[in-house]
């Protein structure tokens, strides 16, 4: 089906092509991980392209507007100060080298097949969390504060996500990832589910209470609170001290935002 | 709020020219900061703009005048300018202030080995790869400096040091290809290698029941692995392809290499001279006899 637009959808959809010089065109997918996905536009590129399930609700029109924040944030950087974040073989091979124990010990409870399907999600898991959660701390506030229209969608779509998040407190999902990747996966989450709760006057915390993450969330809370920059250069300096305090700083790189793969602006 | 942190972000993602620009705003804010000024001339050299760099870190060092990071920058600066002299006058002057400056001793070991004098090139470069044992380009320039006075299986080290230390760069690049006119260097110095020719024939031998696709594939992939290193005089170190079964000494690929890539093209430059030794196998091939034999 096709999305249909609440407000305030279509006006930040124009004000997108007023800041980036680009409109969006909505491509149907499937297998996609969530309702909506994008690809900024490069400058080979007509348009951006925001990929979107079939089959999805309401919740798709927060997940637009969140889509188009870091849009905004980007766009409105200079364009030779733009930075995107970027891993490769090497830097995964160094970064699961050094939890190889922990990855040997669960050789046990998982078959040797599921080994690397699984070692993949863990670590582009924690890469995707530490380089998004930051910036979608700044835009779930942007959006609360500037379209409260949106809000209860948004409630929504937090939920639906904080269900996702806090399966990692789950006795199963415990046993069967590193205890390293586990630990900074729920820091982070109760990081940004705390920020966010207090925001908009939400308990998105409660399933983390006596849990062994608290301490170092609250600590990685207040260094976000306190120094975040609310910008895209601030986006990416808090992503990098998010990094460092969860131990991965070298799991990543950053690289100008036109260096993409060729194939970056297909459309498959 | 701008940032000097998001600056040396920009930086180390080679993002010069928006470090540049940000840089320049920022010290417009703050003229006297010592970062700012130093990062800025450092820009300015490596966006080819040295005058601009001398002037920026001239006054850096006029304001923080024990700065001996910032005479590196400036020495390095006036060496964009081929004013060696007066690079060598700052990174000496550097290394008064602060000896085991290991950027001032490796970009001082670069100007001595710019002018051929590479024994103090190679002491200065040691005394800072002693310090910095991390650095690439000091790794290179101890491999190419040994390469230059003859002790090859010293550059060699270095040059697989600089390679194993970031295999993505330039530097590694050119490392890789020293690794290979050193691996011919000591394939040549031994004379005509009867092994080699051994190898040629098995691999002539082998190749007439392959298709070209198949020879394509595995001379290419010994070549992949070529660029990692063949330890061509240590019969003992064996290898293992994807593209054939078995474990091979480093010869025995380079062989195979050079046989699959002649096959492929006669006229292709290999970059090592296994000419005779293909010319005496293919001789070889040539007479050999109906029942044929084999050779392992």
């Amino acid at each position: 089906m096709d999305i249909q637009f609440i407000d305030p959808v279509p006006a930040v959809i124009e004000e997108v092509k007023s800041i980036s010089g680009k409109g969006i065109e909505f491509i149907p997918k499937e297998n996609l991980a969530t309702y909506a996905a994008l690809k900024m536009a490069r400058k080979d590129m007509s348009s951006h392209l925001i990929f979107y399930k079939k089959e999805h609700d309401e919740i798709i029109n927060h997940l637009i507007v969140h889509e188009c924040g870091h849009l905004f944030r980007i766009f409105k950087c200079p364009e030779n100060q733009r930075l995107m974040p970027y891993s490769d073989q090497q830097m995964k091979y160094n970064a699961l080298k050094k939890i190889e124990d922990e990855i040997c010990a669960l050789t046990k409870i998982l078959s040797e097949d599921q080994m690397a399907h699984i070692i993949d999600l863990w670590y582009n898991g924690l890469i995707r969390q530490v380089t998004n959660l930051p910036p979608d701390i700044m835009i779930e506030k942007w959006i609360y504060d500037k379209f409260p229209t949106l809000r209860q969608l948004q409630l929504k779509s937090l939920n639906k996500q904080l269900t996702e998040a806090v399966s990692g407190l789950t006795e199963t999902v415990a046993r069967m990832t590193p205890p390293t990747i586990l630990f900074a996966s729920n820091v982070m989450n109760y990081t940004f589910f705390r920020i966010l709760g207090l925001h908009i006057g939400e308990n998105f915390i409660r399933r983390y209470s006596s849990t062994p993450y608290l301490g170092k969330g609250k600590e990685l809370s207040a260094i976000t609170e306190k120094d975040y920059n609310d910008t895209h250069e601030g986006d990416n300096m808090m992503i990098n001290k998010w990094a460092t305090f969860v131990n991965i700083s070298d799991w990543f790189k950053w690289r100008g935002f036109e260096e993409v793969p060729p194939d970056y602006g297909n459309t498959g | 709020m701008k940032n000097i942190n998001y600056a040396l972000m920009l930086i180390k993602a080679n993002k010069l020219d928006g470090a540049k620009d940000l840089l320049e705003e920022l010290l417009q804010n703050d003229p006297g900061n010592q970062d700012i000024l130093y990062n800025l001339g450092m820009c300015y050299t490596e966006l080819n703009e040295p005058e601009k760099a001398i002037e920026t870190l001239s006054e850096c060092v006029r304001c923080y005048p024990h700065y001996s990071n910032a005479y590196v920058a400036l020495g390095f600066a006036y060496s964009r300018l081929a004013d060696d002299e007066k690079a060598r006058d700052h990174f000496i002057r550097a290394l008064e202030l602060e000896p085991s400056n290991s950027y001032a001793l490796r970009n001082l070991g670069g100007l001595y080995g710019k002018a051929d004098d590479y024994e103090k090139a190679v002491q200065c470069l040691e005394k800072s790869f002693s310090i910095n044992p991390e650095d690439q380009q000091t790794a290179y320039g101890l491999g190419y400096s040994y390469f230059n006075v003859g002790k090859i299986d010293k550059a060699d080290n270095y040059f697989k040091i600089a390679i194993n230390l970031d295999e993505s760069t330039k530097i590694a690049d050119m490392a890789k290809d020293f690794r290979r006119e050193i691996a011919e260097i000591n394939l040549k110095a031994k004379g005509f290698r009867a092994d080699a020719m051994f190898y040629c024939l098995s691999a002539l031998q082998l190749f007439r029941d392959k298709t070209p696709e198949q020879v394509r594939q595995i001379a290419f992939e010994i070549g992949m692995k070529g660029r990692q290193g063949l330890d061509i005089n240590n019969p003992e170190k064996k290898y293992t392809l994807d593209s054939m079964s078995g474990s091979f000494t480093g010869l025995q690929l380079t062989s195979y290499m050079y046989v699959g890539l002649k096959m492929i093209d006669p006229k292709l430059d290999i970059g090592l001279d296994l000419s005779e030794e293909y010319n005496q196998a293919l001789e070889l091939f040539n007479k050999e006899r109906p029942h044929g034999y084999t050779i392992h």
